[in-house]
């Protein structure tokens, strides 16, 4: 049997709009995977120390203030650092299209905007 | 309000149709569902006729507007003669630009100015200069770190002709307000101004872990509330919440409860600290949300009026009929809007609207088409005004007063409705009232539940969404970047280490120490706050005098809280 997937979500930012973060925890869990929820307002510094440390597969990040090109930049860094720029990094929330192309290039795999359906990205995190 | 021998008719009758007309109807059509229930979960019949009611009086569970209980609404003439002020909120960048937008706004009519701040500001209390800021500075607001930051923003805008309406729950700001005043020599009780620091919403909803545990940051609330009422007395100086609660995912019973339950701790806390009712009640506003659900949104604003003056008059002893006044402010649901097919929007805001519209609020703020994908355009800002104007000035809708008052159904649903979070209200007591709900990590888990059990609906298609779970259509949504100038952050830097360089800090420590030894000696926190504001200290300097690790530790215990998900 394929190894369950682990999966680490959380929210950088100073924002708290974690209904839709919380609601892909659920469906990820329902769907088999093992979730580690990091929760709103976390540094770079404790979600990557997090990942490394839960041995995660996948890491999802939610973004809703505007802050995904200042952050996301220092979580690659980061995860670079520490051994772990393997790991699959999908980035969704409040992103404007034009900025897609940039979170590419530092390495995200893949980002969901308004308008994903749940089903699409538990299904990408899953299978990869 | 009905005969008894007319409702037993009634019931004979009905029970015949019943028999003979519907049984027949319903084994030929079926329904189109299973179920129909409120957001609310209260089970909705089929028909409703006055026994659904017979128990209704008249006077009792409705009066006259303007007269206790308030049902249909707390002005006597309703919309017919005044209606309300539409205004803009205004707060973006460094204080110069907002100011100059805020001036714009006055030259263009506005009669009081509304000032939101920054995430690091509003939710998180740290000065711009803090890493945990970078990259969020101005960003969705203004950004405040010294009294400089309010003169300036305020600098030739006369507050005694507009008031200020600050959206803030952290009182630091409202502090540096009365610091201008006080520097401009205005007489404080000409203040007519509103300020938001409804504290019991900070923890749940919106998640701000910029206080201490409820139940030790109340009674610095008391001493500002203590300070307003009898320094300010024309300042509104709450705006109590339930808006927050509905936004995270709570329905129409918990929204009613969870608010007037906060507002029930407050009276008791102010009542507990030697202030009279009269001093405060009559200056709190409320604010809510209008949901979807047509008829429950209309029965709620009615209930809620009904249920917050029954509790002031019969609880707390209330004799001036001006501290049993819910004067409400409603904003259209924001998380009713989908990013898919955003323009069905249009239709969402206008029916939830209609629905405030028809429960007699006091005023209303239409959200616009594009907010779940980005702040409004002047076009989309417009479309919700005109919605409102058409409404007001089309549809004759608010020419009478509370019109769907007596409907079998909403007359129904109103008593429901006031039962139920009665219910809710007398279970939150049971606890200690909201603070401990809060401790608990109850609030929390009811709301898990109602988001859960909301959303896990639309996942099995048993709730429509049009366009998100139904009637999909491709299309790309394209979300407009709302980028602000990162040059702006710089500025506001380089302004705050400017205001440290040139501040007198001998000044700012003993400001500093007066908060503290007023806080250790249990004396008012406000006055030697304002001094330590005109000092120039910062909103995070006054934020650790006031609390010290306190706030840090209890942003810990939110954090991992917000860190369970109910399954």
């Amino acid at each position: 049997m394929e190894k369950r997937k682990r999966v680490l979500l959380a929210k950088p930012g100073l924002d708290a709009h974690d209904m839709g973060i919380k609601l892909i925890a659920r469906a990820l869990k329902d769907a088999g995977a093992e979730v580690v929820y990091g929760g709103i307002y976390v540094t770079p510094e404790e979600i990557t120390k997090t990942a490394v440390e839960e041995d995660v597969d996948v890491l999802g990040l939610s973004f809703h203030s505007s802050t995904h090109l200042v952050e996301a930049p220092k979580i690659m860094r980061l995860l670079k650092e520490k051994g772990r720029d393997d790991l699959t990094v999908v980035v969704g929330g409040c992103i404007p299209l034009e900025d897609v192309s940039d979170l590419k290039k530092m390495g995200v795999q893949e980002v969901f905007g308004s308008g994903s359906s749940l089903d699409d990205i538990v299904d990408f995190m899953i299978k990869g | 309000m009905f005969d008894k021998d007319n409702i037993k008719s009634l019931k004979e009758k009905l029970k015949e149709w019943e028999e003979k007309r519907e049984r027949k109807a319903l084994e030929k059509l079926g329904e189109r569902q299973g179920l129909f229930e409120t957001h609310s979960q209260i089970p909705v019949k089929r028909l409703y006729t006055p026994k659904d009611i017979q128990d209704f009086d008249y006077e009792r569970d409705n009066g006259f507007p303007g007269d206790y209980p308030f049902t249909r609404g707390i002005y006597p003439v309703g919309y017919r003669s005044r209606t309300w002020q539409a205004r803009q909120v205004c707060g973006f960048a460094t204080p110069e630009e907002t100011n100059e937008r805020l001036k714009y706004l006055i030259e263009m009519g506005e009669t009081g100015v509304t000032v939101v701040f920054d995430l690091p500001t509003n939710n998180h209390a740290i000065d711009s200069d803090n890493p945990l800021a970078e990259g969020q500075v101005g960003m969705n607001g203004l950004p405040v770190d010294t009294l400089q930051d309010m003169e300036d923003a305020f600098d030739g805008i006369d507050i005694v002709k507009y008031p200020v309406t600050l959206i803030a729950r952290c009182p630091v700001m409202l502090f540096m307000l009365i610091a201008v005043a006080e520097k401009r020599g205005i007489d404080l009780s000409k203040l007519r101004g509103t300020s938001q620091l409804d504290f019991l919403t900070s923890y749940v909803a919106n998640k701000q872990a910029i206080f201490p545990a409820p139940k030790e940051a109340f009674r610095y609330f008391v001493d500002i509330i203590e300070y307003l009422a009898r320094n300010m007395p024309n300042w509104n100086p709450m705006a109590i919440g339930g808006y927050a609660h509905r936004d995270s995912g709570t329905d129409a019973v918990q929204e009613m409860a969870f608010m007037l339950s906060g507002a029930i701790s407050y009276t008791q806390a102010f009542l507990d600290r030697g202030l009279r009712l009269e001093e405060f009640a009559p200056k709190f506003t409320f604010f809510m949300g209008c949901h979807n659900n047509f008829f429950e949104e209309i029965a709620k604003f009615r209930a809620t009026r009904k249920l917050w003056a029954r509790i002031m008059k019969e609880r707390f002893g209330a004799k001036d009929p001006r501290a049993m006044l819910l004067r409400l402010h409603v904003q259209t649901d924001g998380n009713t809007l989908t990013a898919e097919q955003a323009l069905n929007n249009i239709a969402r805001v206008a029916i939830q609207s209609l629905a405030s519209l028809l429960g007699g609020v006091s005023s209303l703020h239409s959200d616009s088409y594009d907010e779940a994908i980005c702040i409004p355009t002047e076009e989309s800002a417009r479309i919700s005004l005109r919605t409102q104007q058409i409404l007001l000035e089309e549809t004759g809708v608010a020419d009478t007063i509370d019109p769907l008052a007596g409907s079998y159904y909403v007359e129904w649903l109103t008593k429901q409705l006031e039962e139920r979070a009665s219910k809710l209200i007398g279970e939150i007591d049971a606890m200690g009232g909201m603070p401990e709900a809060i401790e608990s990590g109850w609030l929390q888990r009811k709301m898990d539940d109602s988001v859960n059990r909301y959303w896990d609906a639309i996942r099995k298609g048993e709730r429509t969404v049009v366009g998100l779970n139904k009637y999909r259509i491709k299309e790309e949504i394209r979300v407009k970047a709302f980028k602000v100038d990162p040059s702006y952050e710089r500025k506001q830097l380089a302004r705050l280490k400017k205001v440290k360089a040139e501040r007198d800090n001998e000044k700012v420590k003993s400001g500093l120490s007066g908060i503290q030894d007023a806080v250790k000696k249990g004396e008012n926190i406000v006055p030697p706050s304002i001094e330590a504001v005109k000092a120039y200290a910062t909103l995070e300097e006054i934020m650790n005098a006031l609390f010290g690790d306190k706030v840090r530790a209890y942003r810990e215990v939110i954090r991992a809280r917000h860190r369970q998900i109910a399954v």
